[in-house]
């Protein structure tokens, strides 16, 4: 069992170790959902709010999987897990909240293929965390991956009128902000130390 | 191709976006305002020189001429800069169709260019430590002009401070030589560090490999150590170690205070700044002194002047409102803070604005009045689309599907239908649902099957490799020791070898292993630890003598720590020279060490408890001290409680 | 959508044109810009990124075999479930089989042998391709991709891994006083090494290109 504090796991993963700019997880939508600020900030947070259900399910599949002892059928049960999950969400949320089921549109059913998602639940059970540090650092991870996404978005956006060179217009342009933005979050290594 | 588009035409498309860059003063020109910025950076780079010698001398003039040379040699970008600064008074930024003959054209085409490139060059240089190799501050000069303003767009347009770029990149690339300090020389004015003039892309001599006396670290590094401030006086004046051009405070505050006379720096940043480090710092100080220092030390120290007054408030890189000023200045401030305090690295300025450039879009976005709820809803369907989405939807579809009282299932599945695939439809009704619970159900049991049969067919050879792993890591920590034996420990508190327990979760890995040697005689047990390093989580193993009661040596099984850097941990023949005998009594009651372990800077080690650390290593090494001392603490006692266990299996393996 | 490739008839189904444009024309990587994150996670070292691409190369051909076998059996509205599982044993399977073929590269890889389940790229070819056509030209096509993702991914890490350590395999190429460029070896390097490809494949593709048709860009 793991014994790290909550605070040191949700801060490692939304800062330190940010999804997107020290792992590269969830690229895809991160390069590609990042032009405009209100999607990218919605794009965030509904894959934050999958990924603490999937940090939660993902705790129950592992707890038993160790009891029939067939660690080795996790990946397929864990994308199996993810895609009901997203499934699941994408149902309660449209018959809960069909506005917020508009708005985040051909999201949801996209989140079954964002590696971040998968990468996170990896990662939980590689670090044998408990349940509530699961749920810690899928949401730390969450939010790190919408603090990138948003700054992402808000740099595109002020630099959609610029005249850029013509070599680097495209995802280019994405990759150096990236770049940048990960150099710049490296002044977090270290926190808590 | 929603998505090339996408890029192509901004994410705007063609709707104007109200900003107010670039930032030009009214009627001023923007080589008037460099040339002035330049000239109140210059008493601050001046006296960098005085103090700390030709060194300095070198790496400001390097950092000047690779900035200049890259601006004049890059081809003119279309970029923002050519817009007419007297035409973007009105806030509202339209690049012209076709670059138009303006001021700042002609401007450019001057052998000083705008004057930015200077600017830019300066401030750069006097970030940097004054001992760096020229090679490495000219590299960083091209990254500052080319990635950092030239790719996007000229200045103008450039999101972050491109000196800032530079020093970053440096930073990441050349850890070592970056947090190389020198001291001021005996010889004063005329002092040269040896690392100055270091080949092209060669290394510079080693810190530790030079005389003493020549490096030493700034009062930020030392703090954590010593919790020593250096004179308040020093501070002010600039006498101390540190960036070339970033120990005067004086200096800077009065270069700073020219540009606010004439209009030409706001001066809310830099106060929102100082005034936020100061009341945290206050705070702090108060409530945990052996962290945080005074507010007087946290504001003269590191490179908070210069950032403060000269980098934070780039008039391009900065928000345009008074309110956005100061939550940017705020925000920085509250960055500095918490880098320095619990970070792992000394000085967090640069960090700080950089991250805060990177706010600056959305702080405009939000301290604007500009209607915020003009976004038109439902049209961006195909921009929102990940690029190598397998699955689009139209807009109509969607609205279908949320209004729609159709069947969940059929619902779910008519949202993931490609558009490329539409040709297909007409056969989608006519599967019943139990056939698509077959297939899948189908699939899934032979998938499972298949899988299986894999691990039934691996598994062995896995296990065997695994084994063959631990042992050599746990033989390299163990020396003298032949044979190598995985323990588990039972619910009673005793030691069983893995393989006579009785079901072993396959999973539950072996937690101790005892090396022994020919003759069957204990040599030692090997631990895992694990724990919080700089970048990522490090787990090693170490072997304990329980004859000596010292850990005689370790091994680094994972880690992500910086190449070059916190990787030391497994080659620095310092460090490594702790082990052997490093010391892990236990006391009286056979529940405790004597003395826990202890890490002092490298070369200060004097007792057997204590370890060297690694220079610029510090958040590494010593979370290997701290991971060896809590896994000493919990396990030793049990060990020495149980050496018999572990002695009998030795004398089993001889028979 | 950049995914449904022109197929064209069943008529030229293995022309070497078909196959290069996976390689060079449709690069996942440098063109299409797909699978990302373990192109940019793992291509630290030469090795670790033709590890990563062989593996990669291989879950492509098998699962692209296996649906275009099966696709006339799959139901439209569980395709996507179904790939996903095929893929999902594919990987495990690989991941297997490196695992008892070295331990050490095992653990350079990390997670990132079970995030080829999520990548973009092999869903986006069951999708776009496999689920289409008759096995052989599936298996071509994974073919051209495969290497194409597999070369890419290796031009990648050779880079940083010459530029970061002055190494590629491990190997000394710029002698022992070369000071290496740590950063190449960090995240932001990744992204910089990346981005550094991408500009030069537009600059030559847009000098190629110019005057013809220049296709999709």
């Amino acid at each position: 069992m793991n014994q790290e504090p909550l605070w040191a796991i949700f801060v490692g993963s939304s800062l330190i170790n940010n999804f997107v700019l020290a792992y590269f997880l969830g690229l895809c939508p991160f390069l590609g959902v990042s032009g405009r600020l209100v999607t990218a900030a919605r794009m965030g947070l509904a894959v934050t709010f999958v990924m603490v259900v999937a940090a939660v399910c993902g705790y129950g599949l592992r707890w038993l999987l160790a009891i029939l002892d067939a660690p080795y059928l996790s990946l397929i049960s864990l994308i199996a897990v993810i895609a009901s999950t997203v499934q699941v969400v994408e149902m309660a949320v449209r018959k809960f909240s069909p506005a917020l089921f508009r708005a985040l549109g051909i999201f949801l059913p996209l989140m079954t293929t964002n590696c971040a998602i998968l990468g996170s639940v990896l990662f939980q059970s590689s670090r044998g965390y408990g349940l509530v540090q699961s749920i810690a650092f899928a949401g730390g991870a969450g939010l790190g991956f919408t603090l990138a996404l948003v700054l992402m978005a808000g740099l595109r956006e002020r630099l959609g009128l610029a005249r850029l060179p013509d070599v680097v217009r495209g995802t280019a342009l994405t990759l150096v902000i990236a770049g940048i933005l990960s150099m710049a979050f490296m002044g977090f290594s270290g926190l808590g130390g | 191709m929603e998505r090339q588009q996408g890029f192509r035409m901004g994410p705007m498309g063609r709707t104007l976006l109200i900003r107010g860059a670039p930032h030009v003063h009214s009627g001023a020109s923007v080589s008037r305002i460099m040339l002035h910025v330049f000239l109140a950076l210059l008493p601050a780079g001046g006296f960098a020189v005085v103090w700390f010698g030709w060194s300095a001398f070198a790496t400001l003039a390097t950092a000047l001429v690779a900035c200049v040379i890259t601006e004049r040699w890059l081809p003119r970008s279309p970029g923002g800069g050519s817009v007419d600064p007297s035409g973007s008074r009105g806030e509202v930024a339209i690049p012209p169709a076709e670059p138009t003959q303006t001021r700042v054209d002609r401007e450019r085409r001057a052998w000083w260019g705008d004057g930015s490139a200077w600017v830019t060059g300066l401030i750069y240089g006097m970030t940097l430590p004054p001992g760096l190799p020229m090679w490495m501050t000219a590299i960083g000069g091209v990254v500052s002009v080319a990635v950092g303003k030239w790719l996007f767009g000229g200045l103008g347009s450039n999101p972050f401070n491109p000196a800032l770029v530079g020093r970053a990149f440096l930073q990441a690339a050349f850890p070592a030589a970056m947090t190389t300090w020198m001291l001021p020389l005996e010889g004063g004015f005329s002092g040269l560090h040896p690392a100055t003039l270091t080949l092209p892309f060669g290394q510079p001599p080693l810190a530790t490999a030079m005389p003493d006396g020549i490096t030493a670290a700034t009062p930020l590094a030392r703090y954590p150590f010593e919790t020593l401030t250096p004179a308040t006086t020093d501070l002010f004046w600039g006498t101390v170690g540190g960036s070339t051009g970033e120990t005067s405070a004086i200096l800077l505050l009065l270069g700073g205070l020219y540009l606010a006379c004439r209009r030409m720096l706001d001066w809310r940043t830099p106060v929102a700044i100082f005034g936020t480090v100061a009341a945290l710092s206050w705070w702090l100080h108060r409530w945990v002194p052996e962290r945080c220092p005074d507010p007087v030390f946290m504001l003269g120290a590191g490179g908070l002047v210069l950032g403060a007054v000269f980098m934070a408030t780039d008039m391009v890189t900065s928000p345009i409102t008074h309110h956005g000023r100061i939550v940017f200045g705020v925000m920085i401030g509250v960055i500095v803070v918490v880098i320095r305090v619990w970070g792992g690295m000394p000085e967090g300025v640069m960090y700080a604005i950089l991250l805060g450039n990177a706010t600056v879009p959305l702080i405009d976005r939000f301290s604007q009045p500009v209607v915020y709820g003009t976004r038109r809803r439902g049209v961006s369907w195909g921009q929102s689309v990940k690029p190598g989405a397998v699955v689009v939807a139209s807009p109509e579809r969607m609205q279908s599907v949320a209004a729609g009282p159709r069947s969940s299932v059929s619902d779910e599945f008519s949202t993931r239908r490609s558009l490329a695939n539409d040709d297909a439809s007409e056969e989608t009704a006519g599967h019943p649902v139990a056939r698509m619970y077959a297939v899948v159900l189908g699939v899934g049991l032979v998938c499972s099957l298949g899988i299986v049969v894999t691990d039934y067919w691996t598994a062995p050879v896995i296990a065997r490799k695994r084994s063959e792993f631990r042992q050599r890591a746990v033989l390299d920590v163990l020396p003298g020791a032949t044979v190598a034996v995985p323990f588990v420990r039972r619910a009673d508190g005793g030691f069983v070898p893995s393989s006579d327990a009785e079901s072993v979760p396959r999973e539950s890995l072996p937690q101790v292993f005892a090396g022994y040697d020919d003759q069957g005689r204990l040599v030692g047990m090997a631990l895992e630890a694990e724990g919080q390093g700089y970048q990522d989580r490090i787990r090693l193993l170490f072997g304990y003598s329980p004859d000596a009661e010292a850990i005689l040596a370790m091994r680094i099984l994972e880690s992500r720590e910086t190449p070059g850097l916190g990787d030391r941990v497994e080659t620095d023949p310092v460090f490594l020279a702790n082990f052997g005998d490093l010391d892990v009594r236990l006391d009286e009651s056979r529940s405790k060490l004597v003395h826990p372990i202890r890490l002092v800077s490298a070369g200060q080690r004097s007792e057997r408890w204590e370890m060297d650390g690694i220079t610029g290593a510090t958040i590494t090494s010593r979370a290997i001290a701290e991971m060896l001392g809590a896994s000493a603490a919990v396990w030793l006692p049990a060990l020495s409680a149980r050496r018999d266990d572990f002695e009998r299996v030795g004398q089993e393996l001889i028979r | 959508m950049s995914l449904a490739s022109p197929t064209g008839g069943e008529t030229s189904v293995l022309s070497t044109d078909e196959f290069l444009k996976g390689v060079w024309k449709q690069n996942p990587v440098f063109v299409q810009v797909l699978g990302m994150c373990p192109v940019l996670a793992v291509s630290n070292t030469a090795t670790n990124a033709l590890a990563m691409g062989s593996a990669t190369l291989a879950v492509l051909l098998l699962s692209n075999l296996a649906i275009s076998c099966l696709r006339r059996v799959i139901p439209e509205q569980v395709r996507i479930v179904t790939y996903i599982l095929i893929i999902a044993t594919l990987v495990t399977i690989v991941d297997h089989l490196i695992l008892a073929f070295s331990i050490e590269l095992h653990r350079a890889l990390g997670a990132f042998i079970s995030l080829i389940v999520v990548n973009c790229l092999i869903l986006g070819r069951a999708e776009a391709l496999a689920s289409r056509s008759s096995p052989p030209r599936a298996v071509w096509d994974a073919l051209g991709m495969g290497l194409g993702f597999l070369l890419a991914l290796f031009c990648l890490g050779a880079v940083r891994e010459l530029v970061g350590s002055g190494r590629v395999f491990g190997l000394l190429v710029l002698g022992e006083r070369y000071q290496g460029w740590v950063v190449m070896l960090l995240p932001p390097g990744g992204f910089f090494a990346l981005a550094g490809w991408l500009m030069l494949f537009r600059a030559v593709g847009s000098r190629v290109a110019d005057g013809t048709m220049s296709g999709n860009r």
